[in-house]
């Protein structure tokens, strides 16, 4: 058995003069979900499509259990999908909308009726087969296009947003049942998304990509905790992060966008000179930077600013405190009772949640 | 006290405009309707009463249509629904396909087709029936059902393909594509997934190109004959006699019309599309 | 992939399961070639010649002379002007008309649907059947309208009579004139009432909020949504215009004499009452490129000018 189920190799598409793909390659291993990762518009469709054999590349290959498959009609690739637009057919009832891969490959009709029934049975929706598809709701739906797909029994589930459009508390459900879901099924799973929170959740591994190309590859935790650019920490996360712009002048002098009023630790001064560049962006996320009215020992950055409110959400509290025009975001368990808006506080980054950017170009130094 | 008062007033006077313009948009329609209800109304009169009373049959009689029907009304509009069914039939079944090839594929040269489509509505038919007459005449298909079949089935296609196109249009493409990825072959998508789902789009495309047919004159007029020809040509046949009964005319074209009147209801929502051949929609 | 081998194996071939879509197309291209290319371009050819079928001659190539004919003749610039005013006057009436009713129509209230429905009987007759009507109606002796407009103003008007009308042009002509404007009219008003649909409802109420003087609110509200409505309209009318004959035929017969002989109908008249096919076939062309050319311009034009102002 092959370790890659699925490789994708230097593909290019250009529509109308427009460059939708540029030379993105990766690979999928057997069983594990992979995730792409990226803002609409970034051609993840058109990839997907590309897989399916849905759509044609202008250059590259794709692999499929080490079979060159660009030739390959659809059918025969051994992939299913599940559209964005979740494309079900609204003439027919829920049951023919399962059952249409197996009437495709001339099953006969016990076959059909069984394996039908388990499906939905799967994905509890048994009590609905007889509806006509365009008389669900927008769970149901989805859930319809899913059974579709499995009903397929295709070794690569290709799902295109699957959790767009929902409303939180349906996304919400899905995605434990997903979670259920995929360890029940066993396959391989390729999912499309632009919301950085699924991909990081749900995938075993995840693409970055953006207008056509690959940004970043990697194990969720690697690419949040060794962002190839600043923005990609952004996107990440919302812009939910705290950053520090520092500058090194020619006499060797750092300052800060902050002012002067700001405790830069010499262990981070110095990480700061060893990378020689002339500007940084210093980043922490929101876990890795505390807020109190006095915070004794910081070993990275502390900044005194005023306490600006918190967002209660259950579990935590996102406090937040600002300095001029600079707002810093932290997350932590408790909150200091007796702070009032406005009243000082202290500010600290620490150093081993601290990320280094370089100013210029926004790239990641360690 | 006074605020109320001028408010109420100045809504009493809102309301008479309303319910005013509303009598002038009623009394338009009616005045404008007045010859079709005048060839109702004809058409239930005697001979005797064909120039007077104009509004109204004093002596209501069933006679018209007996004299219509013994006049060769029963066959004209036999043919006329042999020639129109046969015509749309064709035209549906081949814009159908050529419909789905325009909506789905990135078929070479196919604006300049669908140009050349819709520039056949440009032209006058005149200049097209002297030729087709010509060889319709050395054919020996004037005056057959089978050719005017044919020309109708040419004169509805361009309406036909752009209508339907219009409603694949609609269909996402994503439905086809998960059909082709669950295994199924273009006919099966063709015929028991896309078709479907625009049947009402296909039903109205048909009933603007019926109406069309029944409606058409001048290549009725050339290429029927005498056992073939449709209402139009029968109703324009009547006109050189002298003294006739205008109630056995206003008979045929009750008969004629009625069936017209009846789709215009049923074709409401497809009304725009269909008058801009489908390139407009709401 | 088994499953799919599988049906490979028992269909025995890799079954093509897409159909090449120039198949598709090509039945209806066929019967377009067969009944629409192929006679016009055929037609350039007899209009070459002199050809008659009914009088058994040989056809006789004469090169451009029924061409030169044809632009030399007074006959043919008679008829020409005579469908220019026919067009004009009918076109003017019937976007007149339409937008009085538009207006008229602006707001949306109960039954309004019904009413725009049975308004658009007069155009999807046939044209057949609503001349023939006129024809009663406007009967010189008997008919309804000359017997109310006797008991009026004491003077029957001969509408298929060469009389001049008080507008200048003959009564016969004028009776074509109306009877097609009444036919067409809730066209043109169903497509104005279709494009002012468009206008969103907020724009609506808020000029109502704000009590706008009828003139500013038709300026600034309506005929923005109207204008492109018009535009397409206006193209369609122009283009069928010119294809009048259905309602002529029954009406007058393009005459008396010639007083309604419109251009199709005098095509009509060359080819199928003097037998003349290549002189008819001529002048189709000459209005063919005409009508071609004429509508490619007036579409630019008025695109132009409809999209150059909403933009």
């Amino acid at each position: 058995m092959r370790e890659y189920i699925l490789e994708v190799r230097n593909i290019s598409k250009r529509r109308g003069g427009k460059v939708i793909l540029d030379n993105v390659s990766f690979s999928v291993r057997r069983g594990e979900v992979f995730v792409i990762l990226g803002p609409p518009g970034s051609g993840k469709t058109t990839l997907l499509k590309i897989i399916a054999g849905l759509e044609a590349q202008d250059l590259g290959d794709i692999v499929i259990n080490g079979e060159v498959v660009n030739t390959f009609p659809p059918y025969m690739r051994n992939v299913a999908m599940v559209f964005e637009t979740l494309a079900l057919y609204t003439n027919m009832t829920v049951f023919e909308n399962i059952a249409s891969p197996l009437i495709a490959i001339k099953k006969d009709r016990e076959y059909i009726e069984k394996r039908v029934r388990e499906i939905a049975s799967l994905l509890r929706i048994e009590q609905i087969l007889d509806r006509r598809a365009d008389k669900l709701s927008g769970g149901e739906r989805q859930r319809v296009a899913i059974a579709r797909a499995l009903a397929k029994e295709a070794d690569i589930y290709l799902l295109d947003e699957p959790f767009l459009n929902l409303d939180a508390k349906i996304r919400y459900a899905l995605r434990t049942e997903f979670k259920k879901l995929k360890s029940i099924v066993g396959k391989t799973i390729i999912l499309s998304t632009s919301d950085p929170h699924d991909a990081l959740a749900l995938g075993d591994r995840v693409l970055l990509v953006n207008n056509g190309r690959v940004i970043q590859e990697g194990v969720p935790v690697n690419i949040y905790k060794a962002p190839k650019s600043i923005s990609i920490a952004r996107y990440l996360t919302g812009n939910m992060v705290n950053e520090i712009f520092v500058a090194r002048d020619s006499k060797g002098e750092i300052t800060s966008n902050i002012g002067r009023d700001i405790y830069i630790d010499p262990r981070v001064l110095d990480t700061i000179v060893k990378f020689g560049r002339s500007s940084l962006i210093l980043t922490n996320y929101i876990d890795s930077c505390i807020i109190d009215r006095h915070i004794v020992e910081c070993d990275g950055v502390k900044i005194r600013g005023s306490f600006l409110g918190y967002e209660f959400r259950g579990s935590e509290y996102l406090v937040y405190a600002r300095k001029e025009d600079f707002v810093f975001k932290s997350l932590s368990r408790k909150l200091a009772s007796d702070l009032n808006i406005g009243d000082e506080v202290d500010v600290c980054l620490t150093r081993d949640g601290m990320l280094f950017f370089d100013g210029e170009t926004g790239d990641f130094l360690g | 006290m006074k605020k109320a008062s001028t408010y109420s007033k100045a809504l009493l006077q809102y309301r008479i405009k309303r319910y005013l313009r509303f009598a002038l948009i009623l009394l338009i329609l009616i005045a404008y309707l007045i010859p079709v209800y005048e060839m109702f109304v004809l058409a239930f009169k005697s001979r005797t009463e064909m120039y007077s009373n104009y509004f109204i049959v004093a002596q209501p009689t069933l006679d018209n249509f007996k004299e219509a029907y013994e006049h060769g009304a029963y066959s004209a509009i036999l043919n006329s629904v042999i020639v129109t069914a046969g015509g749309v039939s064709i035209s549906l079944i081949l814009a159908l396909l050529a419909s789905y090839a325009f909506s789905r594929y990135p078929v070479k040269g196919k604006n300049l087709l669908m140009f050349y489509i819709l520039s056949t509505r440009m032209m006058p038919p005149i200049a097209l029936i002297i030729p087709v007459y010509i060889m319709f005449f050395n054919l020996g298909l004037k005056g057959t059902y089978g050719g005017l079949v044919l020309a109708y089935a040419m004169m509805t296609l361009p309406l036909s393909v752009w209508m339907i196109k219009s409603f694949i249009d609609d269909v996402p493409v994503d439905i086809d594509q998960a059909a082709l990825l669950d295994g199924h072959s273009t006919t099966y998508i063709l015929f028991k997934i896309v078709f479907p789902m625009i049947a009402p789009g296909i039903a109205a495309s048909a009933a603007f190109a019926a109406i069309t047919v029944w409606n058409e004159f001048l290549f009725a007029l050339l290429l029927s004959g005498i056992e073939t020809k449709p209402t139009s040509v029968l109703l324009s046949s009547i006109r050189g006699e002298r003294g006739f009964n205008w109630g056995r005319v206003a008979a045929i074209e009750v008969i004629y019309i009625l069936p017209i009147i009846a789709l215009i209801f049923w074709l409401q929502k497809y009304m725009l599309r269909g008058l801009t051949f489908g390139t407009v929609r709401k | 992939m088994q499953e799919n081998l599988r049906v490979l194996e028992k269909t025995g071939s890799l079954k093509k399961k897409e159909l090449n879509p120039w198949f598709m197309i090509l039945p209806a291209f066929l019967l377009l070639l067969i009944l629409n290319i192929f006679p016009l371009i055929w037609s350039l050819g007899i209009s070459f010649y002199r050809f008659s079928i009914i009088i058994k001659e040989i056809p006789r190539y004469v090169g451009g002379l029924n061409y030169i004919n044809i632009l030399t003749s007074p006959e043919t610039w008679d008829r020409v002007i005579r469908t220019g005013i026919y067009v004009v006057y009918s076109i003017s009436l019937q976007f007149g008309l339409s937008l009085l009713v538009t207006l008229l129509l602006f707001e949306t209230f109960r039954g309004k649907r019904i009413i725009i429905t049975l308004f658009m009987i007069p155009f999807m007759i046939a044209p057949v059947a609503s001349a023939l009507i006129f024809r009663y109606l406007l009967d010189e002796n008997l008919g309804p309208v000359n017997s109310l407009l006797n008991s009026l103003i004491g003077y029957k008007p001969l509408w298929f009579s060469t009389d001049i009308s008080p507008l200048g042009i003959p009564y016969a002509l004028l009776t074509v004139i109306l009877v097609e404007t009444w036919i067409w009219t809730p066209f043109v008003t169903f497509l104005l009432l279709a494009g002012m649909s468009a206008i969103p409802q907020d724009l609506v109420e808020q000029s109502r909020a704000d009590g706008l003087k009828f003139r500013y609110k038709f300026r600034y509200v309506i005929l923005p949504y109207i204008k492109p409505m018009m535009a397409i309209a206006l193209i369609f009318r122009f283009m069928d215009s010119l294809k009048t004959f259905d309602s002529v035929y029954i009406l007058t017969a393009g005459g008396p004499g010639s007083t309604t002989e419109l251009i199709s109908v005098y095509i009509y008249r060359v080819a199928f009452e003097r037998w003349d096919f290549g002189s008819a076939t001529a002048i189709s062309y000459l209005v063919l490129v005409i009508v071609i050319f004429m509508t490619n311009v007036f579409m630019r034009y008025i695109i132009g000018v409809s999209s150059g102002e909403k933009g």
